[in-house]
């Protein structure tokens, strides 16, 4: 029974001392959507994107539904939060108070004019219809009938970048060269002043790239209504393993681009190619013939293996075929199979009627020894270009 | 590569339709030109193949001679930078239905805005399709990256409930 006391007292403090630092929130049974004393309007649209120059403006409708068998005071005002620079003057509404009748409907039209001295930047507001609020522990008023309004002020962009991100599969030791096209296409020249960067996130099997494995060549200024490359040298170490990952930012002055628009990411993925052929032993006992076919390209079959794009297509594979006493040349009987579409298949946007299309082109190859020599047969096979490759070996 | 411009050039001049006028109707990928361009006519029809050094594919236009008038029956168009290709690639596969049936062998093509105000928008858009058992393909806005329609033709043996309900996907057997 002590002890009990004891716990109550120490809880009932905790709660004293509470109260000296934050205000609780009033403690009601009645969930907030009904009670009573809130009125709850329909808004449509409750939140609004607009994106404007400096200097333009839009218009937009606001529909106010009264759900209630009583009428509502609206007071249309617009509010802006502490964390907000936006002047209350940009947005205009297009009636004052009034009342909306038991069952009622009305529409408001919002006109947004930004000044022409605006900054670039996100602005918003509440645009309020009555001052009934959530209650909050925070100095920011939560308006129960309210629209909220973000405003884009943006500068078109003059330069456009491409491509924006580099993917490629890489060999460790080997060096790349990775063009990307800077075009203005305003009439006044851009600075342009090229420097690797390094993503911060942690992945597993990713390193960055660093300032020794990377040479950008790039001229300083872009002129008008012109076209120039930078060149991003790429050197793989010969110890580089998973991903190699980092962007080039451009240092474009175009107030037009965002940060993250001046940049081309970079995706290397070190292959690793083995440099020895693949080898099957067999063992060859009185047989009337051996058959060997290696198969190379793309299954169908195979679930997402390659999907990259910059995986190399003409895919090959060398093969020996080693008997007990030395290389026997056999002339492979050659095979291709692709697989063609034509125009009407395929998903309703993809629909090319009168033309053929090749989406995939495999090659095998089959060696066919009669009477092979008993003994131990090694069969090597070394890839050119691919992932994968099938091998069947028949003896007869 | 002259050589072939040229040999297409001598071939246009003989075609009721200049090369300019073939050429005016070609949309090379945003920012890029075609460095080589052949043109075949057949009949009514003229093929169209035009490629770029800088890029990964080729396009091809199906133009169709209307008294006079070049109209663009078909057209499939892979010519597209390659990093292009494996970032449309990953959006695709962002969407579950795709991901779930997304096996073989995958194509990236452009779809022209007046194909894409059918199913979305008229804007370009990107399909990413997956040749198969079945056959399964995202339609992308790459400015929202997002996946704004998925075309399923199972396999067969796979019945349709299998595919996730959304309205926004196509499911044929």
């Amino acid at each position: 029974m002590r002890k009990w006391i004891l716990v109550l007292t120490v809880l009932a403090l905790g709660v004293a001392s509470a109260q000296t630092l934050v205000k609780p929130l009033p403690y009601s049974k009645t969930p907030l959507y009904h009670s009573k004393n809130v009125t709850k309007l329909f808004i449509e649209p409750r939140y609004k994107y607009v994106r404007l120059k400096a200097g333009e403006s839009t218009s937009f409708s606001v529909k106010i539904k009264n759900p209630y068998d009583r009428d509502v005071k609206i007071d249309p005002r617009v509010v802006v939060p502490p964390y907000s620079v936006m002047d209350p003057s940009w947005v205009r509404i297009d009636r004052g108070k009034f009342v909306l009748k038991a069952k009622g409907e009305a529409t408001v039209t919002v006109t947004v004019s930004v000044p022409k001295d605006a900054e670039k930047g996100f602005y918003s507001c509440e645009v309020v219809f009555t001052n009934d609020t959530y209650p909050t522990p925070y100095p920011k008023e939560e308006f129960v009938n309210s629209l909220h309004l973000s405003i884009n002020v943006w500068i078109p962009p003059s330069v456009k970048i491409y491509p924006t991100s580099i993917f490629k599969y890489v060999e460790a030791g080997r060096s790349y060269v990775f063009n990307v096209t800077v075009e203005n296409t305003a009439s006044k020249p851009f600075k342009l002043n090229p420097k690797l960067g390094r993503g911060e996130y942690y992945a597993p099997d990713v390193s960055y790239l660093t300032e020794n494995m990377v040479r950008i060549e790039a001229p300083s200024t872009i002129p008008p209504n012109s076209k120039v490359t930078v060149r991003i040298h790429v050197h793989v170490p010969a110890t580089a393993k998973g991903t190699l990952r980092g962007y080039v930012d451009l240092g474009i002055n175009d107030p037009g681009l965002e940060d993250w628009a001046k940049r081309v990411s970079i995706n290397l993925v070190v292959f690793e190619r083995p440099t020895e052929p693949f080898v099957k032993v067999i063992r060859i006992e009185n047989a009337s013939s051996l058959r060997v076919k290696v198969s190379t390209g793309l299954s169908p079959y195979l679930p997402l293996v390659p999907s990259s794009s910059s995986v190399p297509k003409n895919a090959d594979v060398s093969v020996r075929l080693i008997s007990p006493h030395g290389e026997v040349k056999v002339r492979p009987k050659i095979l291709e199979r692709m697989v063609v579409t034509l125009g009407a298949m395929g998903p309703p946007w993809e629909r090319a009627e009168g033309l053929y299309k090749v989406v995939s082109v495999s090659k095998s190859y089959t060696y066919v020894v009669e009477n092979p020599e008993n003994g131990v047969w090694r069969i090597e096979i070394m890839p050119k270009n691919c992932f994968m490759f099938n091998v069947e070996v028949e003896i007869e | 590569m002259r050589w072939l411009v040229l040999l297409s050039l001598l071939f246009l001049g003989c075609l009721g339709h200049g090369y300019k006028t073939v050429k005016s109707n070609l949309c090379p990928f945003d920012g890029y030109t075609y460095d080589n361009v052949s043109v075949e006519k057949r009949g009514k029809y003229i093929y169209v193949r035009a490629s770029s050094s800088e890029l990964d594919g080729v396009d091809e236009y199906l133009f169709v001679d209307d008294n006079g008038t070049l109209v663009l029956k078909s057209y499939c168009l892979e010519a597209l930078p390659g990093s292009l290709k494996d970032e449309l690639v990953d959006i695709a596969l962002s969407n579950e239905t795709v991901a779930k049936y997304a096996n073989g062998i995958v194509t990236v093509r452009r779809i022209l805005p007046q194909t894409a105000a059918k199913f979305y928008a008229p804007k370009e858009l990107f399909s990413v399709t997956w040749h198969g058992n079945g056959v399964v393909s995202a339609l992308i806005d790459l400015d929202k990256r997002e996946v704004v329609r998925v075309y399923v033709r199972l396999p067969s043996g796979v019945p349709y409930e299998t595919v996730p309900p959304s309205p926004f996907n196509i499911v044929q057997r």
